[in-house]
């Protein structure tokens, strides 16, 4: 039963009243957790700093696994993504009204993961003073990139997918900071938000306008839902390396990626309904449409799984049957068994609805579908890189503190941005929300 | 360096060296530069383009060839010499790491001087340090010894020697010869009469068994046997048969085809029952009964654990075959051991006809001491000696404390040593000289009849130093003594040879001596009228035998008596059974092991009745369960940076009797402590055909099997990926002799040459001289154990080494594993910035500039054979000195790789078309090919049909590593191990029952 609000009789004023309460001068608990968030950043330049001074080496990736932690970061960070762009784009044009009160927190946390997945490329190179090097810029050296490089395709998704990101935020988010500015007490609030509503009238002509920008950007947004992971994943499937070399990753990481950015929306919305007490806004309906999001993108992926083991048998290869045979019973099973719990076994209690509307479990839930998601890259990346083609060559890989210290801090960089624009600007979307309740005058003339 | 303000020729040469080095290296950040041009031309040096000079190798005392590469004044690379009758231009990994002796860090580089009242160590002059010396000699009290302690001489520093004697006669001269020729010598005394000498031969040999000698690692003359022994390896239809008895698995018995695992010092019953096996085939013992009774006398109540079955076997063999050798040494035979076994071998050679073939026996050479009972004689009246002069040992490292000779340095009042580096002996001393490495000294050899080196400096001495010859001459000066006209040692030299080879046109020949390296024309006596008399079989003696555990001292190829030690290659050359690095391990039997709840890396305590080691344990099923084996060269007090507190000396708790191997009151486990680093985990093929055999006369067609249709053109045998052999058809991406793949892309065409490489597994012995070649032509960065811990070592070239479980025997596989570059190289399409790249060579390319370190491409690389450059590595100085010019060296953050020595294929090329012409097939040859002992390695033009590589690739044992499973299409092509027929591995019959099983 579709339940957009718990009190049927919201109205336009109250939801301004409710959505812009959140831009109120921060309390303790935000103070507490952006300094946290700023400590985690710190940590994060302290650990590169201390890999750029000394070397690449201070991370624990060695051979035969050159890609370790910081690969497995960036994949994590642009899965998170996905589902932002999913939930406000895609569900936009399907017009499905359950992301109206979550999509603008999903987007934003697409930008700010694309904007943190976006430094790991740079982390893990051994010269990375020279990433521009990637970039195919006209010089006098007569250097070109290579297109064959599956690392260009992604220089190109991701920046072309930050980029669209950034603009459809921006543009979404115009008629709703132009409310914000009718309402700033604050000149430094008056100032940023009568900049950043780019002289917002509420007309027709800019509601004409923007439903148009809106609509086509959404559009735009939608093929890079499906084209940003599909080139992620062509890093690993594009190799030679047993466990990466299948044809089946494009659509296991987009659903991976939608699996796991749901989870983080989840992770995100449930703490935030509290703390601004928008029980009215996200009801039980909301969560069960995430929660059942989840649980379909959850069975794409245990199929996903179960697909590799049965064609690593069927090919009857022995460098991926050896591989298959490593994933769950070698050195990293528990990463392996931990993949599974996480991500297929757990989601499987979204079946019950006491577990679809249940906000602690579903709490809990994302926070184990974040570490599992985290640990399917870790399975790809590592344990495929550690049992390759020759044995002798073999190998294994301890994380150092550099790598956990960057890893870390990439949270504090994610929540450093989050933290700062639910406080700057409105996270939920207040026009979208209005449009979905009854205009009030069309009421006082049906009665 | 570059603060220096006079020049001497010394120092300028020195600084050009330094600065060029420091160019080459690109580390200039931080250092101002200089660049000082020459005013006036040196001889010989042309900047830019290297001077080779001939030389002999101070590696060891087999005295190899060298041809010395100089740039710029400084030696930057060993190569064997060609025109050498031992090495024939092959040199193994000590041999190539001599140039880190020369520019070790951690050299003596004035001579000092102790102060009064046993301080430390001043500087002081030359001068000062002869006079002391002198001085010693003079003041010696009658009755009283002046001893000259040195490692074995030859040629004039033996004659100089014994010069100064005559002269003084005080000086009683003593070799300390630990590397067990001495033995030999004995034994050939006692088995061919007074004045006899043994050298061995194995050429030809169509059997060859060795008790214990460790031939192709340490034993007598490793690079020439190793040479002699593959030429019949490869012959896939009669290859020669190897069997070797030792208890534990050393690289020699790696390569058998069969080892013999015996009880530890059981050599001799081994040897007298197979002598007397093979007196039975031959008809009579001869001379040799005698020995039988004696040597049953001396062995009486040992256990070999030998059936009599496997001892027949090798009789039939041996006595099958036109040409064989039987030889015995080694550490598992030494000390009274040695001699006897050596009796022995000779004895059943004798019988089998093959003195004057394989065993060559000369005479007349001066009679032969034990040196172990002159060193015994001299600790036991040390009391007598007034001054001890030490040139080149250190017996205070290398000689067991059981000798005490610690104690008996304590009682000379005064010892003066002539060291390289400030080791353990040198610090017992009054003076030290520093003394010249064989790249900065003249020096001669007589290692054997008719064989004359000569050794010329390559370039300056890098500090105040002289060698034995010049130190000799300058004591004798002291002393108001010369020889003869000699000024100098090299004017002794000269006069030696003149007086030696006429007076007659003698500089002009002279010259030519010096060009060559030496003179070898004088003809070498085979006696092949020498027959066994058995005349010292009344003396032979034997060890004591063990207790029912034992402790083994072996050398291994990075170390023969630890006097290599510091040098860093060395160091971080992987053992090429164990794989470890940079320490001691101690081999133990796993079941051992397990009882004990020992695993991998735990320390455990071995101890004699002499001493203790703490070791950590490396269990294997490959040794004797009632031995313990650690390697020789580790454990130093006092020699460098690179060695000091590094792993054990298990030579220290030896015992006095010469042996390697000494009872052990059982093993304990040990306290805690830091294991050890292997750079190989794994040893299992996981049937992935990685490492090919074929049987001899099995795989030519004669092997027809309708089951799998064309694989018989393929080695086989030993291990075979499964997709090779199930079904019947034509594998597309099968790569045959007859059918090229078939590929659906169109592939790179390489108009004028297409660079390709073949290595003989045959003939690959696994003693890793490559590597450190590699090493030394390449720049390639040592990392030191804590990074080769972490998996972070950058040899661009490593000997993987595989095993094949047959019964309690492993059947040993080694492979170097190179760069292949690939004709479709997964590397290639995946970097983003075409760091590396196809050229149109055929080379895999690497632009080190480039590459900005996305690490995707080693990824990528099917044989994980990419080097990454964590860190940001250097060359303490003068180590720096020997970077190859030639060579980018490479910076932190980017990839690096075997290039197939591109260097040299630049000059080749460059070379080839100055002159007009094509590069002809051998002239380019890579670092690892010019010194492979055993010519394993084949380098050259795949376009080029009558190429020597080309007809590799194309031979019926060749094989692409996975290449028909992801199509890489290298462009090194494996030669499948040969095994002898009937002595292939029972794995093939269970393959093939469990092929024709898959297909049903």
């Amino acid at each position: 039963m579709i339940k957009l609000f718990e009190d049927p009789n919201t109205d336009y004023e109250r939801v301004d009243r409710d959505i812009l309460r959140t831009l109120e001068p921060p309390g303790a608990t935000w103070m507490i957790l952006f300094a946290t968030a700023l400590c985690g950043v710190a940590l994060l330049f302290f650990s590169w700093g201390t890999q750029l001074y000394y070397g690449i080496g201070m991370a624990g990736i060695t051979h035969p696994i050159m890609w370790g932690v910081y690969i497995t970061d960036f994949v994590f960070w642009v899965g998170i993504a996905h589902s932002g762009t999913l939930i406000s784009a895609v569900l936009f044009l399907f017009r499905a009204k359950w992301r109206v009160p979550i999509y603008r927190v999903a987007e934003a946390m697409t930008v700010f993961a694309v904007a943190t997945a976006g430094l790991f490329p740079i982390i893990h190179l051994g010269r990375p003073w020279n990433f521009y090097w990637l970039l195919p810029y006209p010089n006098q050296r007569y250097l070109w990139v290579n297109f064959r490089s599956p690392l260009l395709w992604d220089v190109f998704a991701v920046s072309t997918y930050l980029t669209v990101s950034v603009l459809f935020f921006i543009i979404g988010l115009i008629p709703d900071i132009a409310a914000a500015r009718d309402r700033a007490k604050t000149p430094f609030r008056r100032t940023l938000y009568t900049l950043a509503s780019l002289g917002w009238q509420g007309s027709d002509r800019n509601w004409r306008h923007y439903m148009a920008a809106y609509g086509f950007f959404a559009a735009l947004a939608t093929p890079l839902v499906l084209s940003v992971h599909s080139v992620v994943s062509w890093d690993f499937a594009m190799g030679n390396v047993p466990g990466w070399h299948t044809t089946i990753f494009p659509p296991y990481f987009v659903a991976g990626a939608i699996f796991s950015g749901l989870a983080m929306v989840l992770t995100i919305i449930i703490p935030l309904r509290k703390a601004f007490s928008l029980e009215n806004y996200l009801t039980e309906w909301h969560f069960e449409k995430i929660s059942q999001l989840i649980l379909f993108t959850s069975g794409i992926l245990t199929y996903a799984y179960a697909i590799e083991f049965f064609v690593a048998w069927y090919s009857n290869n022995t460098y991926e049957r050896y591989q298959f045979w490593f994933r769950p019973f070698g050195e990293y099973a528990l990463a392996f068994w931990l993949m599974v719990f996480c991500n297929c076994v757990a989601p499987a209690s979204l079946w019950f609805k006491w577990c679809r509307t249940n906000l602690v479990w579903l709490f809990v839930l994302s926070i184990f579908i974040n570490i599992g998601m985290w640990f399917e890259r870790f399975n790809i990346i590592i344990q495929s890189l550690s049992r390759e083609f020759l044995p002798s060559s073999w190998g294994g890989y301890n994380f150092s503190w550099v790598e956990v210290g960057i890893t870390i801090g990439s949270f504090g960089w994610f929540f450093m941005f989050f933290l700062a624009f639910i406080k700057l600007f409105p996270s939920f979307a207040l026009t979208e929300i209005k449009e979905t309740i009854e205009p009030p005058t069309r009421e006082g003339h049906d009665h | 360096m570059s603060e220096k303000k006079g020049y001497s020729r010394r120092d300028f040469l020195k600084v050009v060296g330094a600065t060029s080095g420091l160019a080459a290296s690109g580390c200039a950040g931080d250092i101002p530069e200089k660049i000082i041009p020459y005013v006036v031309q040196p001889d010989e040096v042309v900047p830019g383009v290297a001077a080779w000079y001939s030389g002999t190798c101070g590696g060891c005392d087999t005295k190899c060839g060298v041809l010395v590469r100089t740039r710029e004044g400084r030696a930057v690379k060993v190569e064997g010499n060609p025109k050498h009758p031992i090495n024939q231009g092959k040199l193994c990994a000590l041999g190539q790491s001599t140039l880190q002796t020369l520019y070790d860090p951690d050299r003596v580089r004035e001579p000092l001087v102790r102060e009064a009242g046993g301080g430390a160590f001043a500087p002081a002059d030359w001068k000062a340090g002869i006079k002391q010396v002198a001085d010693a000699i003079k003041g010696a009290a009658a009755g009283k010894d002046v001893v000259l302690l040195t490692g074995r001489l030859s040629g004039s520093q033996a004659s100089i020697v014994s010069d100064f004697a005559a002269k003084f006669p005080a000086l009683k001269h003593i070799e300390y010869d630990i590397s067990g020729q001495d033995s030999v010598d004995l034994a050939a005394e006692g088995s061919f009469g007074e004045g006899s000498r043994v050298s061995y031969d194995f050429t030809g040999a169509e059997t060859v068994v060795s008790v214990g000698a460790d031939f192709l690692e340490t034993w007598l003359s490793p690079v020439e046997f190793s040479r002699q022994w593959s030429e019949k390896r490869s012959d896939s239809h009669h290859p020669s048969k190897f069997f070797h008895v030792e208890p534990r698995l050393s690289l020699t018995a790696a390569n058998a085809d069969k080892w013999v695992m015996n009880a530890p010092g059981s050599e001799l019953k081994v040897l007298v029952e197979l002598l007397k096996a093979v007196g039975k085939k031959k008809g009579g013992l001869g001379n040799a009964g005698a020995l039988v009774s004696k040597v049953e006398s001396l062995t009486s109540g040992l256990e070999s654990g030998v059936e009599q079955s496997v001892i027949d076997e090798m009789a039939k063999s041996l006595a099958g075959s036109k040409t064989s050798i039987v030889v015995a040494g080694g550490p598992a035979v030494s000390g009274d051991n040695a001699v006897t076994a050596a009796v022995l071998a000779n004895a059943i050679n004798s019988i089998l006809g093959n003195v004057g073939k394989t065993v060559l026996v000369s005479k007349g050479s001066t009679p032969v001491k034990s040196s172990r009972e002159a060193v015994a004689e001299l600790i036991a009246n040390a009391g007598k000696v007034a001054a001890l002069i030490v040139s080149g040992v250190n017996p205070v490292y290398s000689a067991p404390k059981s000798l005490g000779i610690e104690k008996a340095l304590g009682k000379i009042p005064f010892i003066a040593t002539l060291a390289v580096n400030l080791d353990e002996t040198a610090g017992y001393s009054n003076v030290i000289l520093p003394a010249s490495t064989s790249f900065e000294s003249w020096s001669d050899d007589n290692s054997r009849p008719g064989l004359y080196s000569l050794n010329q400096p390559a370039m300056q001495p890098l500090y105040e130093t002289q060698g034995l010859g010049d130190t000799l001459v300058s004591i004798a000066a002291a002393l108001d003594h010369q020889f003869g006209e000699a000024e100098s040692y090299l004017e002794y030299i000269q006069a030696q040879w003149k007086a030696r080879t006429g007076e007659i046109d003698f500089d002009n020949r002279w010259n030519k001596f010096v060009e060559l390296g030496g003179d070898w024309n004088s003809a070498v006596e085979k006696g092949a009228g020498a027959s066994f008399s058995g005349q010292g079989v009344g003396e032979l003696k034997a060890n004591k035998a063990s207790a029912s555990e034992s402790l083994m001292a072996f050398p291994t190829i990075a170390s023969i008596d630890g006097s290599s030690a510091n040098r860093p290659w060395l160091q971080e050359l992987p053992n090429p059974i164990t794989s470890v690095v940079w320490g001691s391990w101690a081999e133990i039997h796993k079941d051992k092991a397990k009882e004990m709840g020992v695993e991998e890396g735990d320390l455990i305590q071995v101890s004699s009745e002499h001493g203790a080691i703490e070791v950590p344990a490396y269990p294997t099923k490959n040794i004797h369960p009632s031995l313990v084996a650690v390697p020789i060269g580790q454990g130093h007090r006092s020699m460098g940076r690179y060695s000091n507190g590094i792993g054990v000396n298990p030579l220290s708790v030896l015992g006095s009797d010469g042996s390697r191997v000494v009872s052990i009151g059982g093993v304990r486990k040990g306290s805690t402590g830091d294991a050890f680093v292997k750079t190989q985990e794994f040893t299992n093929q996981f049937d992935r055909g990685i490492i090919r055999t074929v049987e001899a006369g099995d795989h030519k067609g004669g092997h027809h099997d309708d089951h799998h249709g064309d694989h018989k053109d393929h080695p086989e045998g030993w291990t075979q990926p499964d997709q090779h052999h199930k079904g019947g058809h034509h594998d597309l991406l099968a790569l045959g002799p007859q059918d090229e793949p078939k590929q659906m892309y169109h592939q790179m065409e390489h108009v004028n040459y297409r660079w390709g490489m073949s290595i003989d597994l045959a003939s690959c012995t696994g003693c890793s001289a490559c590597v450190v070649a590699c090493y030394a032509e390449n720049n390639i960065p040592v990392v030191g154990k804590e990074l080769c811990e972490e998996a972070r070592e950058m040899s661009w070239l490593r000997i993987d080494r595989y095993e094949e479980e047959e019964g309690d025997k492993p059947i040993t596989g080694f492979q170097p594993m190179m760069c292949q570059h690939c004709g479709n190289a997964p590397c290639e399409p995946v970097c983003p910035v075409y760091a590396t790249y196809h050229n149109e060579e055929g080379l895999n390319a690497m632009v080190y500039n480039r590459c900005v370190g996305t690490r995707y491409c080693s990824n990528n690389c099917s044989y994980k054979v990419r080097r990454f450059n964590w860190f940001h590595y250097s060359w303490p100085e003068p180590l720096d000195m020997q970077l190859n010019p030639d060579v980018t060296v490479r910076t932190v953050g980017v990839m690096e790789k075997c290039s197939f020595c591109v260097q040299r294929i630049r000059e080749g090329t460059n070379n080839a078309k100055n002159e007009g012409r094509k590069v002809k097939d051998g002239e380019i040859q890579t670092a690892c090919q010019s010194t492979c002992p055993t010519g394993a390695i084949t380098f050259g033009d795949l376009n080029d049909e009558s190429s020597e590589v080309y007809k590799n690739s194309k031979s019926d044992r060749g094989y692409k590593v996975l290449d028909s499973q992801i199509n890489t299409q290298p462009a090194v092509t494996y030669m499948a191990k040969v095994t002898p027929e009937g002595m292939g591995s029972k794995k093939k019959e269970h393959h093939e029952d469990g092929k024709s099983g898959g297909h049903h």
